[in-house]
């Protein structure tokens, strides 16, 4: 993972995520922000981010390969 | 009326970090100085240049000698000669909107900045595209932060838009009842179990539905958001979700049928555009407000002479076909709207004034009823004294209107399912004549309608 310069998240850590979406509601203070983003919505995306490291892995991933194919040739 | 520069104005009022200020019929944009940062970062790091170029942003002028103690500097955006508000955009419109902010944010990602709101009252339309008016919405993006403006996307944006895609396009002239949103449990709740099957819709507004907003205990931890790499994926997939609902949930009406039988002669039509055509060439207004523009034509006539033309149509199909028409021939006066003239939009928001009102928006130097008075008149089933006033009050100072008698086929169509009384020509001409001049009169060689120009008399209804 991180030779595919990988570092932040794994599926485990998604699972952990989403246990601490559901039992630890935060507030996240931002400055010169007017709306309110919403607790529940900023956790969310933290389990949206998870599921996204897969996807940007999976890219990750077809590029490598990608890569490797057009140096064979 | 004065204004003291960064005091909250009921059309600008939310955002700390500038205010809309209207003096002397021309809107500023005044940038405090807790903004400066950003705004510096916007404007030299090539972010602004790229987004007006590819007509994204609105351009703007700095009037950096206005700049005071608490003022950072006052901006001149271009000034947009009209607004429609997103419940009078069709569903086209607001996919544009949505696409526009996305690929907005996905530009501003490049350049370590975001949009801090993401809300379709911050877009204008124009030539068929769709403009932020917000300059002041950008702020810095740094990795593992998370997008701020998530939430307020999905409840205005794709709430709205998925809600026209499964449940037809009336969701969005709905949406006037709620300005700041609808709130995503509500949404979730409206959409049928096969959005459940859709991945924008089942992440972004059924489990996203799911986050219970409380406020709780303040921490400042953002190592949970996300990478700039997973951000513009994620952008990426939200525009091509939304680019897939290409279409939205259309209700059979009869009106598809009217517009199908709706065949009139070329010869007709090539009579009205000739007469329409030397008329506005005669008066040469400023301003033209095509009340029930249908396909555009007079619309498109009209935008050759005036400095900016509203396109006021009912049907969600004719708005598009306009939109078209725009896009392809690059007009950029002619704005397009969806309207029911038997309902019109009030002043809405905060005191009434943080929206304004149709009449107060569409007011024009010349007024088209082309075509119209026998919807106003049957199904609208406006009296004529009414809609009199109805035109006069759109009206700085011409109208055109077309009269269509009683034995006309149109006529006889509407009346077979609202059987009312038909003014006679007479009539008609009576009721206009209370609060308009006849300056010229005109029988078409084709058939029995009419077509007048009228000038509002001065003293009278306003």
């Amino acid at each position: 993972l991180r030779k595919l310069g990988y570092d932040h998240l794994n599926v485990i850590e998604i699972l952990i995520i989403y246990e601490d979406f559901k039992v630890n509601q935060r507030n996240i203070m931002y400055y010169l922000a007017y709306i309110d983003p919403g607790s529940g919505s900023l956790l969310f995306q933290a389990l949206i981010s998870g599921l996204l490291t897969i996807l940007v892995f999976y890219k990750r991933v077809i590029a490598y390969i990608k890569h490797l194919f057009s140096k064979k040739k | 009326m004065e204004h003291d520069e960064l005091s909250p104005q009921p059309y600008s009022f939310k955002d700390p970090a500038a205010r809309v200020v209207k003096k002397d019929g021309i809107f500023y944009r005044y940038i405090s100085n807790n903004y400066a940062k950003e705004y510096k970062h916007l404007m030299s790091s090539g972010l602004y240049d790229e987004l007006v170029n590819k007509g994204l942003l609105i351009p703007h002028q700095d009037l950096k000698n206005q700049a005071s103690e608490e003022i950072f500097t006052v901006i001149m955006p271009e000034q947009i000669s009209f607004q429609s508000y997103p419940f009078e955009w069709s569903y086209s419109q607001w996919r544009k909107a949505a696409l526009a902010c996305l690929q907005i944010n996905s530009i501003a990602l490049t350049y370590g900045m975001i949009l801090k709101d993401a809300t379709p009252y911050n877009f204008f339309l124009k030539g068929g595209k769709a403009i932020l008016l917000d300059t002041s919405s950008f702020v810095f993006f740094e990795s593992l932060d998370y997008w701020i403006a998530y939430r307020q996307f999905c409840e205005e944006f794709l709430g709205p838009i998925a809600l026209m895609h499964y449940r037809g396009h009336r969701w969005g002239r709905l949406t006037m009842a709620a300005l700041r949103g609808l709130p995503l449990d509500f949404i979730s709740e409206q959409l049928p179990w096969k959005s459940y099957l859709n991945i924008s819709c089942l992440l972004h507004i059924h489990l996203h539905a799911k986050a219970k907003n409380e406020p709780s205990k303040n921490t400042t931890s953002k190592s949970d958001g996300f990478t700039t790499e997973k951000l513009e994926q994620l952008f990426s997939l939200l525009s091509t979700s939304i680019e897939s609902w290409d279409s939205c949930l259309a209700y059979p009406n009869h009106w598809a049928n009217y517009y199908e039988q709706d065949i009139e002669s070329p010869e007709y039509l090539a009579e009205k555009e000739e007469i329409i055509e030397r008329w506005i060439k005669e008066i040469k207004p400023e301003s033209v407000l095509d009340l029930g523009a249908n396909t555009g034509k007079f619309s498109e006539i009209g935008s050759r002479y005036a400095k900016r033309v509203i396109a006021l149509e009912y049907d969600e199909t004719c708005v598009d076909q306009i939109e078209l028409l725009i896009q392809e021939q690059k007009i950029e006066n002619v704005y397009t709207l969806l309207g029911d003239l038997t309902e019109t939009v009030p002043s809405l928001g905060l005191l009434g004034k943080e929206h304004a009102s149709i009449f107060e928006r569409a007011k024009s130097d010349l007024v088209m009823g082309l075509a119209l008075t026998h919807h106003l008149l049957i199904p609208g089933m406006i009296p004529l004294e009414l809609m009199v006033e109805f035109f006069a009050s759109l009206t700085n100072k011409y109208l055109i209107v077309e009269y269509i008698d009683a034995k006309d086929s149109k006529v006889k169509i509407l009346q077979k399912t609202n059987a009312r009384g038909y003014p006679k020509w007479e009539d008609f001409e009576l009721a206009f004549n209370k609060s308009f001049e006849k300056l010229i009169y005109k029988k078409s060689s084709n058939n029995s309608r009419c077509y007048y120009l009228y000038k509002i008399k001065t003293v009278g209804i306003q």
